[in-house]
């Protein structure tokens, strides 16, 4: 039997986490949600393990997300961390890029392409622990 | 007699259209102590990359047309998930900085600055990064 990918959702906006939450779980993800950057950065601390984690940029601040994105990437193993916003500007997507964070969607978001690319980067995380033994 | 080539040497593969960009590259990778291939169009950079093993790789956003630098990143990324693969991109901007991320990409430069001052900075950014030992 196989444990279905586990995926943190951070929000601020409650339409977006159930919307988003509903087609993951549809897809097979096991979902877990946070409605703002401390309340993601609690279950990041559990040391829970998340196969994925999209963030939202702008919550109890301007590009909060961005600390939601640095804390998930240095999870061991890591996650695919994606960030999801409104409003992409040189200074947070120049951040993003920085941190090497592994994909940036802007919204609307491209549902199906959103999906194949953490499918993608899920592969792509697999085969580099591999070669980094 | 064929010396077995040596692992702290760096390989880095340069694709870029114009060749005085390439040669700029390739001097100023040399005195990093780096080995470079240099590819002008696609194919020629399929067949390097299907033989060889980069640690480092510096793409054009434009090869033979605008934009297919992109593509050749992110098939780069999927062959080497531990190599430093940087963009040569026509601007930095919101939409260049997103392609960069979602096709893998470390890095992006604005082609606008001149090859070999480009070349140090890549040096400098890839040397800051853990097993980057030989680069210098």
């Amino acid at each position: 039997m196989t444990t279905a990918p586990h995926l943190l959702l951070v929000d601020d906006e409650p339409n977006v986490l159930l919307t988003l939450g509903m087609i993951f779980e549809l897809d097979g993800y096991k979902v877990s949600k946070a409605k703002s950057c401390a309340e993601a950065l609690k279950l990041l601390r559990k040391r829970i393990l998340f196969d994925a984690v999209i963030t939202d940029l702008n919550m109890e601040r301007h590009d909060v997300g961005l600390d939601v994105a640095r804390a998930a990437m240095l999870l061991d193993p890591r996650p695919v961390v994606v960030i999801c916003t409104g409003y992409a500007d040189l200074g947070n997507t120049q951040a993003a890029l920085d941190m090497r964070v592994d994909y940036f969607a802007t919204k609307p978001v491209d549902l199906d392409e959103l999906k194949r690319a953490i499918r993608r980067l899920k592969q792509r995380n697999v085969l580099t622990r591999k070669i980094a033994g | 007699m064929t010396s077995a080539p040596n692992p702290e040497v760096k390989l880095a593969l340069v694709v870029h259209p114009d060749l005085s960009v390439l040669s700029k590259f390739q001097e100023t990778f040399k005195q990093a102590g780096m080995t470079t291939l240099l590819a002008r169009d696609l194919p020629t950079a399929l067949v390097a990359l299907s033989q060889n093993n980069f640690e480092v790789a510096v793409i054009s956003w434009r090869v033979s047309e605008s934009g297919d630098g992109w593509a050749l990143g992110a098939t780069l990324r999927r062959i080497f998930p531990l190599a430093f693969v940087v963009v040569l991109a026509n601007e930095t901007s919101v939409p260049t900085l997103k392609e960069a991320i979602n096709q893998g990409f470390d890095r992006l430069y604005d082609e606008s600055h001149r090859p070999e001052d480009v070349a140090a900075q890549i040096i400098v950014d890839y040397s800051k990064r853990p097993g980057a030992a030989g680069v210098h």
